[in-house]
């Protein structure tokens, strides 16, 4: 679906951010990407969406060079959900959910009937058709995050690439959005996420891939990568990665950072 | 958040400004009954008999007629090009004048009355200066920060800083009995020059500059979420970023070489808007138009109603303008912080 190929990326006259990444993004197999603050993750989204060049290599969408297709096209294969930031002006959600039909839209023209129906089963997909005429800017993270998703899925690609999803939501709106997360890809969606919790990987139950300095490790099932050694090797801290054996999460992971001896 | 539909409140606003329109023939120093100004219209369609003089109906036809319609014009241009700078800067308090455009237009216009150019050429030179002014702006712009719009507005603050020099240094090169007069009315803003001939010189950058924008609406709207996240809702930002200063700079140029430096117009009237009728593009951009007429038209009536001795008109809508965008921002605070 979407395809990095030998990715490099660098800042006129600074070091390498990207160093020969390559990896192929498949429906149906949710990618967590991991990786320290400052090791280029968001670098990588950049290009995957097309915001940066790379220096070298390519990306492909579909079986297309992103770099030849215009905007509108890009945006009907790949859709993005940001980290929900407050927006400039007090939309109500549903314009937001709207805007996902920009790259269908006629010259001219604007959001047609069909267009609000899309975006208003988005919104009923994730369960938040309620919130539609709500401001933006008044909803919960948590809510602003599902209202981003709808967006994306209101766009009508088969590619989702979603900057942290999870940041700064509590536990129950972080499930919220694995499951959300693992329906979709249930359902053919290839989806692409980063993280700062190596939990996610498990949690999605798809593969996992690891940004350190540059280079890319995996992808992978979460099992064989996320070891004790390969993550303390990542984050440069020491960190257990624990299977529960008893009670309601059993068969579950867990990574758990160590406690520095005092 | 607005109680009524976006199309009802279009719909009332319209007839509102309308009946202003219609009232404004009645404002002026040279008092017209109302009915001699319904059948000076009624005559015009052949639906009445000339029985009036022949002032009667130039002043109705001649005077009146070209200033209110300039009134709606100039005020719809600035309010559409201010929404315009405030969507693409993603910053409620940026005005049409932010990258120079105002600047460069009263200097145009200072240097045109210094060399003794007739009106026509004055507008001309306020037109293309002010346009000259947008276009450094750009170029500094580019050669700060090729992506970024917020380096725009900081090249537009250095780009009318130089240009308000150049007026003053104008100023003290005028004749002081004649033409320095003449620029500081210029500056601050009126619509008495306004001849037929000028309206149309101004309607047509106009009109093709509002059609630009009403084109990208929906493309503006997305641009609210920020430049990255347009692009991927399939934004072309840098051509629409591009299309939009050049349809809102031309309106602004335009509107500023007719009625000269005409404040608050383009920085009120879009915050009222989006009180009415949301943040959407779509529905700000006619109704700025609509409103942005009326503000002025009403404006420009209290300066003709205010005797023989016209208050400028920059100066009524900062009086008028000022507090009353205070007040504004005091209920609206919290949809931009």
């Amino acid at each position: 679906m979407l395809r990095a190929e030998n990715l490099h990326f660098s800042w006129p006259g600074g070091m390498p951010l990207l160093a020969g990444v390559a990896f192929a993004l498949r429906p149906g197999v949710p990618l967590v990407l991991l990786g320290p603050n400052g090791t280029g993750k968001t670098t990588l989204l950049r290009c995957l969406l097309g915001l940066e060049r790379p220096t070298a290599g390519h990306v492909t969408v579909a079986g297309h060079s992103l770099a030849a297709l215009s905007a509108a096209t890009a945006a009907r294969h790949i859709a993005y959900v940001p980290q929900a930031a407050a927006a400039a002006f007090a939309f109500r959600a549903l314009d937001i959910v709207l805007m996902g039909r920009t790259p269908h839209l006629g010259f001219m023209a604007g959001p047609t009937a069909a267009d609000r129906a899309t975006a208003e089963a988005a919104m009923v997909r994730l369960a938040i058709a309620h919130l539609a005429a709500r401001a933006f800017d008044e909803l919960s993270g948590g809510e602003r995050q599902l209202v981003l998703v709808a967006r994306a899925l209101a766009q009508g690609t088969r590619v989702l690439v979603l900057d942290e999803p999870c940041a700064s939501l509590d536990i129950a709106n972080q499930m919220r959005i694995v499951a959300i997360l693992r329906a979709l890809a249930a359902d053919g969606y290839a989806i692409l996420l980063t993280s700062h919790l190596p939990d996610h990987a498990f949690l999605l139950g798809g593969e996992v891939a690891l940004l350190k300095d540059g280079r890319l490790f995996g992808p992978a099932p979460p099992a064989e990568l996320l070891t004790a050694p390969m993550l303390e090797a990542l984050y440069g801290t020491p960190i257990e990665v624990v299977p529960l054996t008893q009670g309601r999460a059993r068969g579950q992971v867990l990574c758990v950072p160590v406690m520095p001896a005092p | 958040m607005p109680t009524l539909r976006p199309a009802m409140l279009l719909g009332l606003s319209a007839l509102a400004v309308l009946a202003l329109f219609l009232l404004s023939f009645l404002v002026g120093p040279y008092p017209i009954p109302p009915g001699t100004v319904a059948r000076v219209f009624l005559a015009q369609v052949h639906l009445a008999e000339r029985g009036w003089s022949e002032a009667v109906e130039m002043v109705v036809l001649d005077v009146r007629g070209p200033r209110i319609a300039a009134a709606l014009v100039v005020g719809a241009a600035l309010a559409c090009a201010g929404a315009t700078y405030q969507n693409l800067f993603r910053n409620p308090l940026v005005s049409p004048g932010v990258l120079g455009v105002s600047s460069g237009a009263g200097f145009g216009a200072a240097l045109g009355i210094l060399f003794g150019l007739p009106g026509a050429a004055i507008q001309g030179m306020a037109f293309l200066l002010g346009l000259a002014a947008v276009a450094v702006t750009v170029w500094l712009g580019r050669s700060f920060d090729r992506h970024a719009s917020l380096v725009l507005v900081v090249a537009g603050l250095v780009v009318s800083a130089f240009f308000q020099a150049l007026v003053s240094l104008t100023k003290i090169a005028a004749d002081p009995l004649n033409q320095l007069p003449s620029i500081t009315f210029w500056l601050l803003g009126g619509l008495s020059r306004t001849t037929p001939a000028a309206l149309l010189g101004v309607l047509v950058p106009i009109a093709v500059a509002g059609l630009v924008l009403h084109a990208l609406r929906w493309q503006v709207h997305a641009l609210a979420a920020g430049e990255d996240e347009a692009r991927s809702l399939g934004v072309d930002v840098r051509r629409v970023r591009l299309a939009l200063i050049l349809a809102a700079t031309l309106m602004t140029a335009a509107a500023t070489s007719l009625c000269g430096i005409v404040g608050w117009v383009g920085l009120l009237i879009p915050h009222i808007v989006r009180m009415l009728v949301g943040p959407g593009f779509a529905a700000v951009l006619p109704m700025s138009a609509l409103l942005g007429g009326g503000f002025l038209l009403g404006m420009d009536n209290l300066a003709r109603a205010s005797g023989t001795y016209e208050v400028p008109l920059g100066i009524l809508t900062a009086l008028i303008g000022a507090p009353f965008f205070a007040l504004v921002l005091a209920r609206t605070r919290r949809q931009w912080f």
